[in-house]
Order: structure tokens, then sequence, then C-alpha cells
């Protein structure tokens, strides 16, 4: 089984995205590079997209976000490998119909793909680590990953919590909102860039 | 952030706030600590609105002080207000004390049976202890009494959309339909339950409502998405004859130029190239083409 690396950008803009809608769900994909080496040792998560935070459990927008998000990944090498999900309930901690559908949907393309399942009581600036709980597919169904082999680094929880600190999820935009007016491009480029200085 | 409103125009961002009933706690509670807290004076009578607006937000981030303080004052220029009561209910939901709240509520709709805050308090608070079905029922009960209350429809469709019962779903947004028939936003939440349910009469029924949502409203960009998907679905769909499924694909045809126009009108060049959206658009219409 692959070891998981997330790496700034994935983490930030997934917790950004739950602190910013905080009485919603909120649901998005992670992209990895997409390695045509048969090594299945490592992922690493390079990047992530906010897709929704009204009405997770409808399909023709999900349909028309997999199919952009893909056919922008094919243009830069990366690849749809991941799925993340904040529930409504604070203390909701299950994986969703959702959640395992669409996950489902990804690991049929990309087989290690992982579900990440956000702990809403940890996103805060003072408790940014372990703020998601892992989920890989065994035997057909999702099991929650081993703490072990799922890595983030010091820098990236660090800048994370500078971010929330400095009420950055303000500056998001997932493709909700990218649907109310599609100049809000959910690829948040000045937000990556926002990111990149705190490195 | 707020340092640098004025008084007036925090007033201005509040009132705004609450005519559109935005859900901001974090803006709210900002604006009241940073700037009008001070120049409260000079709210005159607005302020009893404001310090409802800023209590609700206080407990919505959970800064529990600034509701207490915020229901002192309520209390003392309005004792006896149910209004208020209904406040400290809110208060000890925030806490979790769940059963203290629903106590409240009850002796609010005992005094008064038409009391609609209290009844949607009960329900929210099945909501937050997980109870779905109970909540589904509570809410029905109400909505017997209360049939033209369009928020709690609203919320009975995202609780039955949250256990899967699209049918039922449907029938909630039926409702808001018949007494909100020019509401594009209704027409395309309608045909995209429509659509996750599926099947071909699902499928068409979606795509009349998207076509609908889209006269009413050109610029719904979710609707004309909608009818893009549910166009292209029907024209290869096994169930229906070569000139229905022709008719589909210039639908599609259609939706998929409305989109695309509108994605060059308004995107930057540059985000248009990178994102690709044009060349994905192109893709589903090619797989249409290769199905027909």
């Amino acid at each position: 089984m692959a070891d998981i690396t997330v790496g700034v950008q994935a983490y930030c803009k997934l917790l950004l995205h739950s602190a910013k809608y905080p009485h919603c769900s909120v649901n998005g994909v992670l992209l990895a590079e997409d390695t045509k080496s048969k090594d299945h040792k490592a992922v690493r998560f390079a990047d992530s997209i906010p897709l929704f935070h009204l009405s997770l459990g409808l399909a023709p927008m999900l349909e028309i976000a997999l199919v952009q998000i893909d056919t922008y990944c094919r243009s830069k090498g990366l690849v749809i490998a991941g799925y993340y999900q904040a529930n409504e309930n604070y203390d909701d901690n299950q994986l969703s119909f959702v959640a395992k559908t669409v996950g489902k949907k990804i690991q049929e393309y990309f087989p290690d793909a992982c579900v990440f399942q956000i702990d809403n009581t940890r996103v805060n600036p003072e408790s940014v680590q372990e703020v998601y709980r892992v989920h890989v597919m065994r035997d057909n169904s999702w099991k929650e990953l081993d703490r072990s082999k799922s890595t983030s680094e010091e820098e990236t929880r660090r800048t994370a919590s500078e971010l929330l600190r400095s009420a950055a999820q303000r500056k998001l935009l997932d493709f909700d909102n990218h649907l109310d007016n599609v100049k809000n491009d959910w690829r948040n480029p000045e937000l990556s860039e926002l990111i990149a200085t705190y490195i | 952030m707020a340092q640098h409103v004025s008084w007036e125009e925090a007033r201005g961002i509040l009132r705004k706030l609450r005519e559109e009933q935005v859900r901001d706690g974090d803006l709210v509670v900002k604006l009241w600590e940073d700037v009008l807290m001070d120049s409260s004076h000079k709210l005159g009578n607005e302020l009893w609105n404001v310090y409802e607006q800023v209590c609700i937000a206080a407990l919505d981030c959970q800064k529990l002080e600034i509701a207490d303080l915020c229901i002192e004052a309520l209390e003392a220029k309005f004792p006896n207000s149910v209004r208020v009561k209904r406040l400290e209910g809110m208060f000890l939901e925030s806490e979790g004390s769940f059963n203290k709240a629903i106590e409240i509520y009850q002796e609010i709709t005992e005094k008064d049976d038409a009391n609609m805050f209290a009844k949607k308090r009960l329900v929210a608070i099945l909501k937050a202890q997980k109870k779905i079905p109970e909540a589904i029922e509570k809410l029905n009960e109400y909505l017997k009494k209360f049939m033209t209350d369009y928020e709690a429809w609203n919320e009975m469709c995202d609780l039955y959309l949250s256990i899967h019962d699209y049918a039922n779903a449907s029938f909630c947004l039926e409702e808001l339909l018949m007494s909100n028939p020019h509401n594009h936003l209704y027409h395309q939440k309608y045909a995209d339950i429509k659509y996750t349910y599926g099947g071909t009469d699902n499928m068409e029924m979606a795509r009349s409502y998207y076509a609908q949502a889209v006269k009413l409203s050109p610029s719904n960009m979710r609707a004309l998405y909608g009818l893009f998907l549910s166009a292209t679905n029907l024209s290869s769909s096994s169930g229906k004859g070569a000139k229905e499924r022709s008719l589909n694909s210039k639908y599609a045809a259609w939706a998929a130029e409305q989109i695309a126009t509108k994605y060059k009108a308004q995107q930057p060049d540059q985000q248009l190239r990178d994102t690709k959206v044009l060349e994905s658009i192109e893709k589903m219409l090619e797989s249409l083409q290769v199905a027909n």
C-alpha cells in the first residue's frame, strides 16, 4: 500500500475550504502527479480543487466539474487521485454515501485513490495537525489508513495555521463560486501564490 | 479589516446581511467588536435588531460571552419577550444543552401554538443530534400547519436528499415551484434532483425544467450545463427513437454554444486557455457525435 504525502497547496486549500463554509458540508478533489511508473510506493498530492458547498448529493454539477478538472489535469501532467469532504454536522466523521461513491469513481481510474474525511473539530489555527482521516479502498470498502502512512510537513501545517489566522479562507473560490460567476477561477491562482510565499 | 470601516458603513453592512439573510457570523462579530460596540448609542432603535443579529452570529462563532451580553441587553429592554426567549434557547443549544433548550421551546409553543421559530428550532435540535428521520417527521408535522413556509420546504428537501429519498425531495420542490413558478433556481434544483434520480423519464423531466430555468434566467450557468448534460444523455439513450435522439443532440449542441459564448465573454483569455474549459465541452460534444 502506498505511502501518502500531502503537499502544502493541497493541504491548505482543503482546510481553507472547510473554514470558509463552517455551516455547510464541503467537498473537493485532490490532484497527484501522474507518474507513469509502476512504482506504487508513494502518492504525492500536489494540489486540491475545492468543489461544492451546496447540494453535495446532486449529480449533474459534479459530473461537469470532474470532466473540466480532468481535462485540465491531463494538460498539466496531473491526475485526480483523491476526494475530501467535511460533513455539515460538527462531530460527524462518517464517510457519507456521496464520499464513498465519488471516491469509488476516482479509484476506478487511480487505484491508489484516497478519501479524506475532514475532522471539523480540528479546523482551527491551534490544531491543524491530523485535520483529516485518510481512507483507502480495500476488499471493496473504504478502510481508514494507518496514520503513520500519511504525512505532511511541519512547514505545511505551520503555513495552514497562519493562513487560518489571517482569514485567508475568504479568498478561496470553489466550483460553486465558479458556477455563480465563471470569472471565479477554481484553480485559485492568487491563493496558490500566497501559499507559496509562506514556505 | 473591520478597523478601517466607519460606524455608518458597518451599520450598512449589517443591514445588508440581515436583508439578504447571509450567514457570516465571523464578519458580523468582527464589525460589532471592532466598530459598532463603541458607537452603539448612535444606532437608535436599530440597536435591538443589531443585538439580535450579533447574538446569533456570536453563537455561530462560539463566542458565548458576546451572545450573553446581547441577550442581557435585550432582556432588559424587552422583559418577557418570546423573541428573546428564543435566543436563550439557541444559547443553550450552542452549549450543547439540548434538553434545556427543548424545555424552553416547548414552553413557548405551549403559550403560543403559532410560534414558527420555536417549532423549527426543535427540528434543528434533532438535526444537530443526527436524528434525521425524527427531524423529517417533526418538520412534516410543522409543514401541515405552516404550508407556505418556503424556508421549511427547502430544509425538508435537503433533509430528504441527505437520505437519498429523491421522490420526497422532488415533492418538496414541487410545493416550492407551485408557489414560486418564476423562480429559476427552483426549476434548476428540481431538474438537478430528477437528473440524479435517473432513468429516461426523469432525464426528460430534468431537461424540460433546465430549459425552463434557462428561459427564466439565461445566465444561470448550472441550468445551461444541466440542459447540456441531460440532452446529451437522452441523445444516446437506447429507449429513444432516432428522431428524438437527434433532437436532443441539437439541444445539447445549442446549450454547449451558449456555455462557450458566456465563457469567452466573461473569462480572461489566459484562464480560458489554461483551464481548458472549451476543450472539455468539445470532448463531451464529440462523444455525442460518436453515439449518433
